[in-house]
């Protein structure tokens, strides 16, 4: 679906075609539209263990791929007209698709999907923005059929469960040949549709620490409509304040939509950490988060319009934060 | 009260249950032993002749069973409407536009018929292309069909009045410019077609199609076949909104290879080719000049319309023309000239769609009348009810406008959504606003509007229904079911329907102009009547009564004075039968609308349609001032549809329109590049959700029209008139802003907020 970095392709190809020459003679010029193909594979692994996965991931090296969901796989698939040797279902594997709470951490499962994360009681009681987030995903099917991992490992700069896991700086556990290791999910976005994945490693689960019970967080995701929609711009962010002083004492703010991955906006946090929350330190907050922001235009928004929405969004955000923490004082 | 036992009643849809669980069948789910799949190759360029096309590679592809080009088929031209074919099936000379059909494959497998179409080569000499209706008209742009150099390939002129002089005795001369965007039907269901060839030699095509007789016509030309020789089924079919009125590339391509190859063969559209490849409501340039006096009477109206029409014609001289008479009501303008205009360019094709040609000019209107009461000082309220149109009036086109309930439904609307209340005086961002319209319950004298219907009584009380009418979701068959239900005196879970088979349905137009329930309604009506009479003579006969005093009601024939003196209709029946008449009971009708004054509607005044609808829609919104997001709160549509045969199945319709108007107004857009659609699918395109609609009133103005069955008139396309207008006057009251382009998206919201700011 080329989500929230879409239609490059088309783009292209109508760079390409402005470049060739009146009159002249052509064969097949190209256009991704019309082209597509059903999505195509030799074969098809429903594994039962990571370690399978691994396995076969490697045995044939850059000519296999993951499958989740597949929401955004075979749709790719189909757009770009790409096979491959093999997929590997990782859908089966037991206990991937949990979601668990011990010793004050949350742990994803993998292939947990969206449903289950909006209904999912722990989330709901140590960490709700995330539910809320889940809850906003594309349709109802898509909420049953999409993944945690996929949403994430997709790296779509859209992602909409990136941003409120980016403020409970979530750490992503990932399996490979070599074993198991720990990368913040800070690090683990390099560039649209890119992770710090290699070809032959799965993501696993998805680490996060409950909320502070004397925080808050929040999640807010504008779409051009409430359902069935992309966001334009998508903000999480977490608060904690001295209740006495109202200066901020923590401060995340998660960025989606907004640049090449979801991101922190780390200079808006920085500004407002210690400071007294009040209107003009928000929306100075705000300012900083839309500098840090570098959206693109497509047939949805334009990067300006992204832009501003980066800094009514953020401020918005904060100021329902602050609402809930003043709720709690209650 | 309801004095009827079927018609007013609130009866679901009699295909509704097999909708919900997934029975139904449309198109794509029939197939056929030994099916063959289809596939088209569409042209990745805007203009360019076809030197070449090398379909060898196709063909030795695995499972392919034939391709073709342009060159292989007939060289008859298609197009809806006769005076203005312009199309083939598969381009033969040069494309026109990124989509446009170069070839064509059918192979035993889907994936291998898009296999292969990767596998033909085409050579093309790109053109220079124009994309811009104005720069198309100017001398020297690219001429993109040959017969006609200036690319204006329909036009119309109308005048009555004296426009010159009302504008110089006019107070006040406002002047605006007017932008619609491309847009969408977006029926779920997309386009798809399977045809089987028998021994004979005869085609059978199953198409999704919105009128069977039609197509049958026009595939029957572009096969270059007799029209006896082509049977069109219409299944099920998933919303049409005018998309499905077209012959299309796949009914073509799936008749002629079944010919070809012997075997069915079953083309399906992608979502892609939808949005690209099959019709869109026309985008429009308009000019608008309204001349006022003093007292807020509309003196003259001038309007010069360019319709975008895309690479060819469809219905262009038709929908130019319903643009200009629609424009004559529903106000009283004494003075009028129209100059419209549809021109190509090398972009997807403007065709029929709900309104037809309609919603753009009414935005125009609409729009400019809250801009010219605001700056005149007058409520926009007001000024609409000062110049609305009244029942009988002479109409300046000769027009008959029999009656009009306009002012009624302005007043019922504006008391719905608390006009007086709210109107300039709720806070900065929150706005209320009311468009009207007027829209013809189907046309008269024109060809092709006769409907056929024929009433069979079985022998155990069942009734079978023959009907042409073609039931694309709005729910044709269970209201001409109702009002056959009704004239026997049955219920409803009587009346087996058969529609739209061209060779077991009698003649009927198809769904389009809002007339379905009026034609085959009357013509269902008419054959049940015929029916039940005969019936009656035998009842009559036996009971030694008059068969004019008898009436059929709760399964009983009974005479109408003494209810206790009758039988039961089984009874009935066999009295029938026992008296020695021809079996079976059969009635016939046929309709055609009638025309009471003599139609001219290109060129000279005179009246048009049997019966005109008038309505109104109301608004309210929301403006997030600091996203430019509008919310609608509410709409309230009071619109005068004569007596609803199904209550439920107009406020269908009513919702529908509203979130198309909403759609039109905030949300879509089929956006292009140089010819190339950017955001072809649903979730770029962004058509409203259920998330988005608001509550909706409908407020009753229920009459009872002389000429349609049990009194029913159209709910149809009508409803689709104001919705936008009404969205788009609500945020003028709102912000303070009037928009003269759609959609209103927010960012233009923003850009309009702070550009007022900056003044
Ligand atoms: C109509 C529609 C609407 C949508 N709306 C939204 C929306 O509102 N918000 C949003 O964020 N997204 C949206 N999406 C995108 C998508 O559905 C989600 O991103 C979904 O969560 C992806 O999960 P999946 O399991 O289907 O991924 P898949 O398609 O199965 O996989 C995606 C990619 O990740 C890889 N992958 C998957 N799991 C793993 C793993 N455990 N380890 C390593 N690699 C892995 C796959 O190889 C593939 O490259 C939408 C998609 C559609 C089609």
């Amino acid at each position: 679906m080329g989500v929230g970095w879409p239609r490059n392709d088309v783009s292209q190809a109508v760079l390409k075609r402005k470049t060739f020459q009146k009159g002249k003679v052509m064969r097949d010029p190209v256009s991704k539209s019309h082209l597509w193909k059903k999505p195509c594979w030799e074969k098809y692994f429903r594994v039962k263990t990571p370690g399978e996965a691994v396995q076969i991931l490697e045995e044939l090296q850059g000519e296999s791929r993951v499958i989740a969901g597949g929401t955004d796989l075979l749709a790719r698939m189909r757009q770009e007209g790409f096979g491959v040797k093999a997929l590997v279902d990782i859908t089966c594997i037991p206990g991937l698709g949990e979601i668990r709470s011990e010793d004050g951490l949350i742990r994803l499962g993998a292939v947990a999907t969206p449903k289950d994360l909006s209904q999912s009681s722990v989330l709901r009681e140590k960490a709700f923005c995330l539910a809320q987030a889940a809850s906003q995903i594309g349709t109802p099917q898509i909420r049953n059929l999409g993944t945690l991992g996929g949403n994430l490992c997709n790296a779509s700069p859209a992602a909409d469960l990136a941003p409120p896991l980016l403020i409970f700086e979530a750490k992503a556990k990932i399996a490979g040949g070599k074993g198991e290791r720990e990368v913040p999910l800070d690090s683990f976005f390099t560039g649209p549709g890119q992770t710090v994945l290699n070809p032959s490693e799965i993501l696993k689960e998805i680490i996060i620490p409950e909320l502070r019970l004397d925080a808050s967080a929040t999640f807010l995701k504008l779409g051009r409509r409430k359902a069935a929609d992309l966001a334009l711009v998508s903000v999480a962010v977490l608060l904690a304040m001295d209740r006495k002083e109202r200066t901020c004492q923590l401060i995340r703010i998660g960025l989606g939509s907004v640049a090449p991955t979801p991101i922190r906006a780390k200079q808006a946090e920085a500004f407002l950490i210690g400071r007294r929350l009040d209107d003009r330190s928000i929306q100075e907050a705000a300012q900083s988060a839309m500098r840090e922001s570098q959206p693109i235009s497509d047939v949805r928004a334009s990067s300006q319009y992204r832009r501003e929405m980066v800094g009514v969004m953020v401020e918005r955000a904060i100021r329902k934060c602050l609402e809930q923490l003043e709720g709690k004082d209650v | 009260m309801n004095k009827f036992n079927v018609v007013g009643k609130r009866e679901p849809m009699l295909d509704a249950l097999d909708k919900a669980t997934g029975r139904a069948r449309f198109t794509d789910d029939l197939s056929l032993p030994g099916m063959l799949y289809g596939k088209i190759l569409r042209s990745p360029l805007p203009h360019a002749k076809i030197l070449y096309v090398d379909l060898s590679g196709a063909e030795k592809a695995t499972g392919v069973k034939a391709a073709i080009s342009g060159k292989d088929i007939p060289k008859k031209k298609y197009g809806i409407v006769p005076m203005a074919k312009d199309e083939y099936a598969l381009a033969i000379d040069k494309v026109r536009y990124i989509g446009d059909e170069v070839a064509a494959v059918v192979a035993t497998s889907l994936d291998a018929a898009e296999e292969a179409i990767s596998k033909i080569h085409v050579d093309y000499e790109e053109l220079p292309a124009v994309f811009d209706p104005l720069e198309a008209m100017k001398p020297g742009a690219p001429i993109i069909h040959d017969e006609v150099p200036n690319n204006v390939s329909a036009t119309i002129r109308k005048e009555f009045g004296d426009v010159e002089k009302a504008f110089a005795q006019s107070d006040f001369i406002f002047e605006d410019t007017f932008e619609t965007q491309a847009v969408n039907h977006c029926p779920l269901e997309p386009q798809a077609a399977l045809a089987m060839v028998d021994h004979s030699g005869k085609v059978t095509l199953w198409s999704s199609t919105q009128i069977p007789f039609f197509l049958r016509r026009n595939l029957a030309t572009t096969l270059d076949i007799p029209e006896s020789m082509v049977r069109i089924i219409k299944p099920k079919v998933g919303g049409g909104f005018g998309q499905k009125i077209d012959l299309y590339a796949k009914d073509f391509c799936a008749a002629f290879f079944a010919m070809k190859t012997k075997r069915p063969v079953k083309f399906v559209y992608e979502r892609e080719e939808v949005f690209t490849s099959t019709r869109q409501r026309h985008p429009m340039h308009i000019q608008l000049k309204t001349g006022m006096k003093k007292d807020g009477t509309i003196l003259a109206q001038q309007f010069k319309v360019v319709a975008d029409g895309g690479a060819y014609n469809s219905t262009a001289p038709l929908m130019i023309t319903l643009a200009c008479f629609f424009i004559m009501l529903p106000y009283r303008i004494e003075n009028l000239l129209f100059e419209g205009f549809h021109v190509y360019t090398n972009k997807p094709v403007g065709g029929a769609m709900r309104g037809h040609g309609i919603p753009q000019v009414r935005f125009a209107v609409e729009a400019q009348l809250d801009t010219i009461a605001e700056k005149m000082g007058i409520d926009p309220l007001d000024l609409r009810l000062k110049n609305a149109f009244q029942a009988g009036e002479p109409h300046p086109a000769k027009l008959l406008v029999q009656s009009c309930g306009f002012s009624d439904t302005l007043i019922k609307a504006a008391e719905e959504i608390g006009w007086k209340e709210k109107r300039g005086k709720l806070p900065f961002g929150r706005g209320v606003g009311l468009a009207g319209a007027s829209f013809p319950s189907g046309v008269s004298n024109m060809s092709h509007i006769s409907s056929g219907a024929v009433v069979k009584i079985e022998r155990d009380g069942a009734i079978t229904l023959l009907t042409g009418a073609a039931d694309i979701g709005q729910g044709a068959e269970t209201v001409i079911s109702q009002i056959v239900a009704e004239e026997l005196g049955v219920s409803l879970k009587e009346i087996r329907i058969t529609a739209a088979d061209t060779e077991i349905t009698p003649l009927d137009p198809g769904t389009f102009g809002s007339g379905v329930t009026l034609r085959a309604g009357n013509a269902a009506r008419i054959a049940a009547q015929v029916a039940k009479e005969k019936l009656f003579e035998a009842v009559a006969e036996k009971m030694e009564v008059e068969a004019r005093d008898l009436e059929a009601k709760d399964h009983r024939i009974f005479v109408k004075a003494n209810p206790e003196k009758g039988m039961s209709l089984e009874e009935a029946i066999k009295v029938y039968q026992y008296s020695d008449r021809p079996m079976p009971i059969i009635g016939r009708g046929s309709y055609q609308p009638p025309a009471k004054e003599p139609t001219t509607l290109l060129k000279e005044d005179g009246n048009f349609s049997p019966a005109y609808s008038f309505m109104t829609q109301a608004a309210e919104v929301e403006v997030d001032t600091r996203t430019g997001k509008v919310k609608v709160l509410k709409m309230v549509t009071a619109h005068d549809c004569g007596r609803a045969i199904n209550p439920m199945l107009v406020e269908g319709q009513l919702e529908g329109s509203v979130v198309g108007g909403m759609g039109q107004a905030l949300y879509e857009e089929v956006i292009t590049e140089k010819g190339q659609v950017l955001n072809p699918s649903f979730l770029d395109y962004g058509i409203p959700t259920a998330m988005e609609v608001p509550p909706i009133t409908s407020v009753e103005v229920e009459t009872n029209d002389p000429e349609g069955p049990f009194g029913a008139k159209e709910s149809g396309e009508g409803t689709q008139l104001s919705p936008a207008p009404a969205i788009i006057n609500a945020i003028y009251d709102a912000i303070g802003v009037s928009f003269n382009s759609l959609p209103v998206t927010p960012e233009r919201v923003l850009e309009a907020l702070q550009k007022k700011d900056k003044r």
